[in-house]
C-alpha cells in the first residue's frame, strides 16, 4: 500500500511541475510574441501578468460545454483525453538528472515514438467526432502532416540511436559526455527540429488552425474544459519535445563541469531546464517569424525534400562510423 | 483462494482481445470498427509486453496502431463521412446479430465435440477458477461439477448437459451417453496414454497417465481431490505388497511412487511463489475421437501448480504428508532406492527423478511417435539414463484404447518401431465416428444453412 502511495507521489512530482511548466509556457509565448510585435502582452493578472494562464484556465473551466447534436459523444470526449494523456505519459521516461527518472526504460526512445504516434488519434477523433466540416478538414490536414513528419522524426532519431547504440535516454546522454550530438549531427538536428514543429502543429506547420480557412481546426467544436485539455496537450508536447531535443542533441542534464557542486542543489535538473527553455523559446520565435505554409507545400516539402535527406543521413552516418572503425 | 494476478491480468487481456475482435466484425460503423481494432492491437501489445517482450510489444504499437491503423482510419474517414447514413443503415445489418450469435454458439457446441478438449479446458485459467469461486461464494451453491484437472467442461457428459439446457438433448440421447463406446472413452481418459512434451517439440518426455497420478492420494492437497486408482484398491484387496503391486501394475507406479518425498522442499519453496517456471504442453487424448492432441499449458502451468502436481505424483502415500499410512500397507518400505538429485539446467526440475518414469527423449513431435513406458523401470535405475534412452528400447502399449477394464496386465508391449500413426482412429475414433458422423454432418449442414439464411433474407429485402 505504501509502495503504491510512493508511486503516486513519484508520478505527481513529475506531472505537477510539468503542468505548471505548461501553464507558464503559455504566458511566455504571449509575452515573447508581444515583445516581438511591439506590444505589452498580458500584464494585468498577477505581477507582470504571470497569473494570466490560471485566469484563462478558470475562465475556460467555468464556461458551458457545447456539443453538436450529431456528434459522436464518446469520441468527442475521448479525443482530448487521448491528447493530454499521451503528452503527459511522455514525461515518464525523461531523465531529469542522474537516476532521476520515473522510469529508466530501456526502450525509452521507442516509447516516445509510440506515444507521439498515438497523439494523432486525438486529432483524428476530434475532427471526425464533431461532425463538422471545419473540424473534419482540420483533423485530416493535421493528421496528414503529422503522419508525414513522423517519418522524419523517427528517421532522425534512428541516426542518434546508431551513434549512441541504445534506446535508453540515460545511455544516450552518457554517450554525449565527450561531445554533444548537435556537433556531428547538426543537419540532422535541423531536420529533427522541423519534424517536431510539425508534430506539435506549430507555426509554420499549424495549418489545421488556419483561422481564415478552418475557424480553429480540429477543435472548432470543442469548448470549455475539453478545449483546455487540447490546449494543455499542445503546450505539454512543446515542452516535452523541447526537453527530448535537449536530451538527444544537447547532452541532456550533462554540462561540462566548471566547478564542483558540493551543495544539495541538483544542478543537473536545472541544466536540463535551461536547455529546454531555449528550445521552448525557439518554438515561440519561429511562430513570431515564419508565415504559415500552404498545406500541399508542407507535404511535398516533407516527402520530396526532407525524407531523402534524412535517409541519406541514415546511410551516411553508419558508413562513417564503420569507415573509422568506430563500430564493427 | 490464491490468485496469480499476473495470469489473471493476462487472461483478462485475452478475453478483452476476443471481445474487441468480435466487436470489429460486428460494428456497423466502419470508423467504430477500426477503433475496436485499435483496442485489439492494444490488448495484444499489452499481452506481449506483459510476457516480457517489450520491444516486440512496443513495435507492435508503433507499427500497427501508430502507422497502419492510422492510415486505414484516415482513409475510411475520408471515404465515409456520413455518420447519419451508417446510423440509419446499421440496424439492417445488426438486427440479425442475436440470431447469428446463437447459431454460432450451437455450431461451436457441435464442433466442441470433435475438436481437441484442450481448447475448451478452462480449468487451468485463473479467471475461470476465480469466477467459479465467486459464484460459489456469492450464491452459496455448487456450480456444475467440472473436473478441474482433466475433464474439459465440454466432455461428452457435459455436452449433454448443455444441449439439454438448450432444449437440444435429443442430439445426444441417454443411450449414447451410456453405451459401450463411451465407457471405452472414459476408460481411456483414465487409463490411456498421457504424454508430456516441452513447448518446442524437441525433448519429449512421456508419462503414462498423469491424470491418475495427479489425483491419487491428494486428499489433503490444495486441489481438493481424493481419489484412489482402481488398481490400488485392487492391489489392497489382493493383499499385494508394494513390490508385487509394482510388478503387476508397472505403468502406474514407477519409482517415484514409493520413494520418500523428493519434492517436499521444492513444493514448499514454490508454494508461496506464483512464478511461472515452465512452458509445458501435454499431449492428450480426446475422449471422443481418440485423437491425440497436444495441450499447451503455457504459463498457466505455474510453479505452484507444477509443484503440487509433482508432489502428488511422487508422494501419494507418504505417511508424513498425507497420512497415507492408514491406506498404504507398504509405506514402511520407503527409501530403498538411491536418489541422485540431478537438477536439469533446462527446466529446473530434478530430471533424474523424472527420468525414471517420465523419460526424456530426443524425438520429434507426435503423431509419428506414440511412446509409452515399458515395464519396470523400477528395478533398473539406469534403464532410462544413457544407454537405454533411444528408440529401440522404448515401448508402447498397442491396445490401451481398447482396454475396457483397468487391468493393465492385459496390455501387450511392443517396440515403438511398430507403432503406427492411426492407432487411435482404428479403435475408438472409428467407432465414435461410425456413431456420430452422420448426425454431426447433418447438423453442421443445417447450421450452415441457418447461418447463410439471414444473409440471403437481408439481400432479398434489399432487392425488394
Amino acid at each position: 500500500m505504501l509502495q503504491i502511495l510512493y508511486l503516486l507521489l513519484e508520478g505527481l512530482s513529475v506531472i505537477v511541475p510539468a503542468l505548471l511548466a505548461v501553464a507558464f509556457m503559455t504566458i511566455i509565448e504571449r509575452k515573447a510574441l508581444a515583445a516581438m510585435q511591439r506590444r505589452v502582452g498580458p500584464n494585468t493578472v498577477g505581477y507582470y501578468g504571470v497569473l494570466q494562464p490560471f485566469a484563462d484556465a478558470l475562465k475556460l473551466i467555468v464556461k458551458e460545454t457545447v456539443i453538436p447534436a450529431q456528434a459522436n459523444k464518446v469520441l468527442f470526449y475521448l479525443a482530448p483525453v487521448i491528447a493530454i494523456l499521451v503528452s503527459l505519459l511522455g514525461w515518464a521516461i525523461i531523465p531529469f538528472g542522474q537516476g532521476l527518472a520515473l522510469s529508466d526504460f530501456s526502450m525509452g526512445v521507442i516509447y516516445t515514438l509510440t506515444l507521439s504516434s498515438f497523439g494523432i488519434y486525438g486529432v483524428l477523433f476530434a475532427g471526425w467526432s464533431a461532425n463538422s466540416k471545419y473540424a473534419f478538414l482540420g483533423g485530416l490536414r493535421s493528421t496528414a502532416a503529422m503522419i508525414s513528419y513522423e517519418l522524419i522524426l523517427s528517421s532522425a532519431i534512428i541516426v542518434i540511436i546508431i551513434l549512441s547504440g541504445s534506446f535508453n535516454y540515460t545511455k544516450i546522454i552518457d554517450a554525449q559526455q565527450a561531445i554533444w550530438f548537435i556537433v556531428p549531427l547538426f543537419p540532422v538536428f535541423i531536420l529533427f527540429f522541423i519534424a517536431i514543429l510539425a508534430e506539435t502543429s506549430r507555426t509554420p506547420f499549424d495549418l489545421q488552425e488556419a483561422e481564415s480557412e478552418l475557424v480553429a481546426g480540429f477543435f472548432t467544436e470543442h469548448s470549455s474544459i475539453i478545449f483546455v485539455l487540447f490546449f494543455l496537450a499542445e503546450y505539454s508536447s512543446i515542452v516535452l519535445f523541447s526537453s527530448i531535443t535537449s536530451i538527444l542533441f544537447f547532452g541532456g542534464y550533462n554540462l561540462p563541469e566548471i566547478f564542483i557542486n558540493d551543495t544539495y542543489l541538483n544542478i543537473q535538473s536545472i541544466v536540463l531546464g535551461i536547455k529546454t527553455c531555449v528550445f521552448c523559446f525557439l518554438f515561440v520565435w519561429f511562430r513570431a517569424t515564419f508565415p504559415r505554409v500552404r498545406f500541399d507545400q508542407i507535404i511535398v516539402f516533407c516527402w520530396t525534400g526532407l525524407l531523402p535527406v534524412v535517409m541519406a543521413f541514415i546511410i551516411l552516418v553508419p558508413c562513417i562510423l564503420v569507415a573509422f572503425d568506430l563500430i564493427v | 483462494m490464491k490468485i496469480n494476478f499476473f495470469n489473471f491480468i493476462i487472461e483478462i487481456l485475452t478475453v478483452l482481445s476476443i471481445i474487441f475482435a468480435l466487436a470489429v466484425i460486428t460494428s456497423t460503423n466502419p470508423v467504430i470498427a477500426i477503433i475496436f481494432l485499435i483496442g485489439l492491437f492494444l490488448t495484444v501489445a499489452l499481452y506481449l509486453i506483459l510476457m516480457g517482450l517489450n520491444f516486440i510489444g512496443l513495435s507492435y504499437l508503433l507499427v500497427y496502431i501508430g502507422a497502419i491503423t492510422v492510415l486505414i482510419l484516415f482513409i475510411v474517414m475520408m471515404i465515409s463521412t456520413d455518420i447519419l447514413h451508417t446510423v440509419e443503415v446499421g440496424p439492417d445489418y445488426s438486427k440479425l446479430l442475436p440470431l447469428a450469435y446463437s447459431i454460432a454458439v450451437l455450431f461451436l457446441l457441435l464442433f466442441l465435440i470433435i475438436i481437441p478438449s484442450f481448447i475448451i479446458d478452462f480449468s487451468s485459467f485463473e479467471i475461470y477458477n476465480f469466477i467459479n469461486n465467486v459464484i460459489l461464494t456469492v450464491f452459496n451453491k455448487e456450480t456444475y461439477n467440472f473436473n478441474l484437472i482433466n475433464d474439459s467442461i465440454f466432455s461428452l457428459q457435459t455436452i449433454y448437459y448443455y444441449l439439454n439446457k438448450l432444449g437440444l438433448g435429443f442430439l445426444l440421447s441417454d443411450n449414447n451417453l451410456n453405451n459401450e463406446t463411451l465407457n471405452i472413452a472414459n476408460n481411456n481418459l483414465n487409463n490411456g496414454p498421457f504424454y508430456y512434451q516441452p513447448l518446442f517439440n524437441r525433448d519429449v518426455f512421456v508419462e503414462y497417465n498423469s491424470s491418475t497420478y495427479s489425483l491419487i492420494g491428494s486428499g489433503n492437497n490444495p486441489t481438493g481431490f481424493y481419489y484412489w486408482h482402481p488398481t490400488q484398491i485392487e492391489a489392497v484387496n489382493k493383499g499385494l505388497n508394494h513390490y508385487e503391486y509394482l510388478n503387476n501394475y508397472p505403468f502406474y507406479f514407477p519409482l517415484g511412487w514409493y520413494s520418500d518425498n523428493p519434492f517436499a522442499v521444492f513444493t514448499e519453496w514454490t508454494s508461496n511463489k506464483n512464478i511461472n517456471l515452465f512452458l509445458w504442453s501435454e499431449i492428450k487424448t480426446n475422449i471422443l475421437t481418440g485423437w491425440i492432441h497436444s495441450q499447451y499449458l503455457g504459463f498457466n502451468f505455474n510453479a505452484r501448480l507444477w509443484s503440487n502436481f509433482a508432489y502428488n505424483l511422487f508422494t501419494p502415500f507418504s505417511a508424513s504428508n498425507y497420512g497415507g499410512a492408514n491406506y498404504a500397507p507398504w509405506n514402511t518400505l520407503n527409501n530403498d532406492l538411491p536418489w541422485n538429485t540431478i537438477f536439469s539446467p533446462v527446466y529446473g526440475l530434478p530430471l533424474h527423478n523424472l527420468n525414471l518414469n517420465l523419460t526424456w527423449l530426443n524425438i520429434p513431435y507426435y503423431p509419428e511417435f506414440l511412446v509409452e513406458f515399458p515395464h519396470s523401470p523400477v528395478y533398473s535405475p539406469n534403464y532410462f539414463i544413457g544407454t537405454h534412452n533411444s528408440f529401440g528400447e522404448i515401448y508402447h502399449t498397442i491396445n490401451s484404447f481398447n482396454n475396457t477394464t483397468n487391468d493393465l496386465l492385459l496390455n501387450t508391449v511392443e517396440p515403438v518401431t511398430l507403432l503406427h500413426k492411426n492407432l487411435q482412429i482404428q479403435s475408438l475414433g472409428q467407432s465414435i465416428f461410425g456413431r456420430y458422423s452422420l448426425l454431426l454432418i447433418l447438423s453442421s449442414f443445417l447450421l450452415l444453412l441457418a447461418m447463410v439464411a439471414p444473409i440471403l433474407l437481408t439481400r432479398t429485402e434489399k432487392n425488394n
